[in-house]
């Protein structure tokens, strides 16, 4: 096994778990999860107003070990 | 949410990859190795997992970007909406910062502001004088001139608006009067004219401007005129221009006496009868079959003359008093034209007996003694012939002559009838009542408020207290289907706009979802697709829009778990 199929099988990994709504933490490196942003509102200077969408993103919290 | 530790990362790949659950914790601990080694401005790429950097000493992590869309699947695809367009931006929104803008916002403003360009500046100078110089031509002048332009254009609306009904209306009666007056007025100036003499009357091109007054008193001096009098001097002078209008006058007089004398013949011819014997009756019998040629022949037969008699005929028609004891005269004289005067009479009745004197009195030696010949001889004369008819005019005669005269007397009062209606009429009586009648015509005309009628005429319609029917409203047929975030989902409808609530990997999971907003009221409704890196996802979404603006609108009402998670798109069943 080379380290490319290992680290797209961890990418995997954590994509489902991320979007089953699991947290993944690996020691030393620190912990994955998924945040939630909600739509809103922008008022850009020229009065437009934008509604964005809701996102999904993947948060990353480095552990106090690796800082 | 659960914790998913090394452990169950390297059980789960050892199961997947086949490899010693070792080996993966080895690779973990080299990878967390390194990105803790990381150096400053240094990053490290894992694939499928993302970029790890570290800036200031902070680790950094730049998630790998199908992962990341992975992540957002739910919301992938959506892109801002524009809730309310602003009046335009100096510079394009996003993606700048607060330098770039406000250099964009610098420039564009010197660009589109600036006095200093002179283009602009002459613009907006030629603008700025355009719009002074046509502030005092225009506001000022209508200031000013509108109130006195006003006035008489209000005016003349009125004027052509509601008074035209009255003075149309005050014109129609003053146009008939000039127009009736001037045929009354030529009538009787020229029957004045006649009257008078004046034969250049109808020359005169007078204006009408006589009074009613004079009309009337034109009018009084006309009906004197029919008297004898006037009519023997209008005779005498021929000053009538109308034959008919003379005919007329002549005959009104005629037949008035015409009907006295034959009144008194009939008298007489009583008279006569009364005292005769009948023995006479044979000469009845011949006279009635003609009238004129055997009244010689009884004169000749029977030449008694009661001369005496003819005389106070002859007195009589000298007189236009007619006495009662008058002898009556033939049919033929009856029937001969008279005039009014007695002169007129008396010629009349002269010359017809004159030109029958020569076929009736030849063999008669009467008439021979009697002289022949001269105008001057006439009064003799018709003495003579009287002479003869009394011999002639037997009772039998005269009983002739009396029914002959009850047919003359029913045919002089037709001609009566007839000559004094025309006499009338041409005399300008029914002229003088037609000016009445149009005086009359004219009052209510005057009397009619000419301005309250069509007010009048309008106002019932406007108080018409039955109302107008109402257009009934056609009743636009309804959609069986009507958008909306409750009620039924209807899988009719083949495209519209969806509030996706969930998005899952289990059918289960998103059936129950459904169902659990289905009890809550909402339309709600789940579905499957494929996508090319998540594989096959089970949405729930709710509601059926027609645009997103209302789906966003409907979102706003959802309950708490699915108000801030939500997106939503464009379905197609």
């Amino acid at each position: 096994m080379n380290k490319n199929e290992f680290s797209k099988a961890l990418g995997e990994l954590i994509r489902d778990e991320l979007l089953s709504g699991n947290l993944v933490k690996i020691d030393g490196l620190g912990a994955f999860s998924r945040r939630h942003i909600p739509a809103e509102e922008e008022t850009q200077p020229d009065g437009t107003i934008l509604l964005h969408p809701p996102k999904d993103t993947i948060r990353f919290e480095p552990d106090e070990e690796t800082l | 949410m659960k914790k998913i530790t090394a452990d169950i990362i390297a059980k789960t790949l050892s199961e997947k990859l086949n490899i010693h659950e070792d080996n993966i914790r080895e690779q973990l601990s080299e990878l967390a190795s390194k990105v803790s080694s990381l150096e400053e401005g240094f990053d490290i790429k894992v694939e499928g997992i993302g970029i790890f950097r570290k800036t200031g000493g902070k680790l950094q992590y730049v998630p790998d970007p199908v992962l990341d869309m992975e992540i957002n699947y739910e919301f992938a695809g959506q892109q801002p909406i524009t809730l309310v367009e602003g009046k335009g931006s100096f510079f394009p929104t996003g993606g700048k910062t607060e330098d770039q803008k406000d250099k964009g916002r610098d420039q564009n403003e010197f660009i589109n502001v600036s006095p200093s360009d002179e283009d602009s500046s002459d613009d907006y100078d030629a603008l700025l004088n355009e719009f002074k110089g046509d502030e005092p031509g225009d506001s000022d002048d209508e200031s000013i001139d509108v109130i006195p332009e006003d006035k008489p254009k209000l005016k003349r609306f009125d004027f052509t608006d509601e008074p035209e009904p009255l003075t149309s209306q005050d014109d129609i009666p003053k146009k008939k009067k000039t127009e009736e007056k001037p045929d009354t007025e030529d009538e009787i100036r020229r029957t004045i004219s006649a009257i008078e003499g004046d034969d250049d009357a109808e020359a005169e091109d007078t204006p009408v401007s006589k009074k009613p007054d004079e009309f009337d008193h034109e009018i009084e001096e006309i009906g004197e005129v029919i008297p004898p009098e006037k009519l023997k001097q209008i005779d005498d002078e021929d000053l009538f221009d109308d034959e008919d209008e003379k005919a007329s006058d002549e005959l009104a007089v005629e037949f008035t006496t015409l009907l006295k004398k034959m009144r008194d013949k009939a008298d007489k011819a009583s008279e006569l009868e009364s005292k005769e014997p009948k023995a006479e009756e044979k000469d009845d019998e011949d006279e009635t079959a003609d009238d004129i040629p055997e009244k010689p022949v009884a004169k000749v037969e029977k030449p008694e003359p009661p001369k005496e008699e003819p005389k106070p005929v002859f007195e009589e028609i000298e007189r236009p008093k007619f006495e009662p004891e008058s002898k009556p005269k033939t049919a033929d004289d009856d029937f001969k034209p008279k005039r009014k005067s007695e002169e007129t009479e008396h010629h009349v009745f002269r010359q017809p007996k004159v030109e029958s004197r020569p076929k009736r009195e030849e063999p008669e030696p009467i008439v021979a003694s009697g002289g022949s010949g001269s105008g001057d001889d006439n009064l003799p004369r018709l003495g003579a012939r009287t002479e003869t008819e009394k011999p002639s005019g037997s009772r039998s005669s005269d009983r002739k002559q009396a029914d002959n005269s009850t047919i003359g007397i029913m045919i002089v009062i037709l001609l009566l009838v007839f000559g004094l209606g025309a006499g009338l009429y041409f005399s300008g009586l029914l002229d003088s009542e037609d000016t009445e009648e149009t005086e009359i015509t004219e009052q209510p005309v005057d009397e009619l408020p000419p301005l309250p009628d069509p007010v009048d005429i309008e106002t019932p319609v406007m108080d018409d207290p039955e109302p107008e029917p109402e257009p009934t409203p056609t009743p636009t047929p309804e959609p069986d289907f009507a958008f909306g975030m409750t009620g039924t989902f209807d899988t009719s409808v083949s495209e519209f706009y969806g509030i996706i609530v969930a998005s899952v990997t289990s059918e289960s999971s998103a059936l129950s979802l459904r169902n659990e907003l289905r009890d809550e009221g909402f339309r709600a409704h789940h579905y499957s697709l494929r996508l090319p890196e998540a594989g096959v996802r089970w949405r729930v979404v709710v509601g059926q829009f027609e645009n997103r603006e209302d789906a966003i609108e409907a979102a706003a009402s959802l309950p708490a778990p699915y108000r801030n998670n939500y997106f939503t798109t464009t379905i197609r069943l």
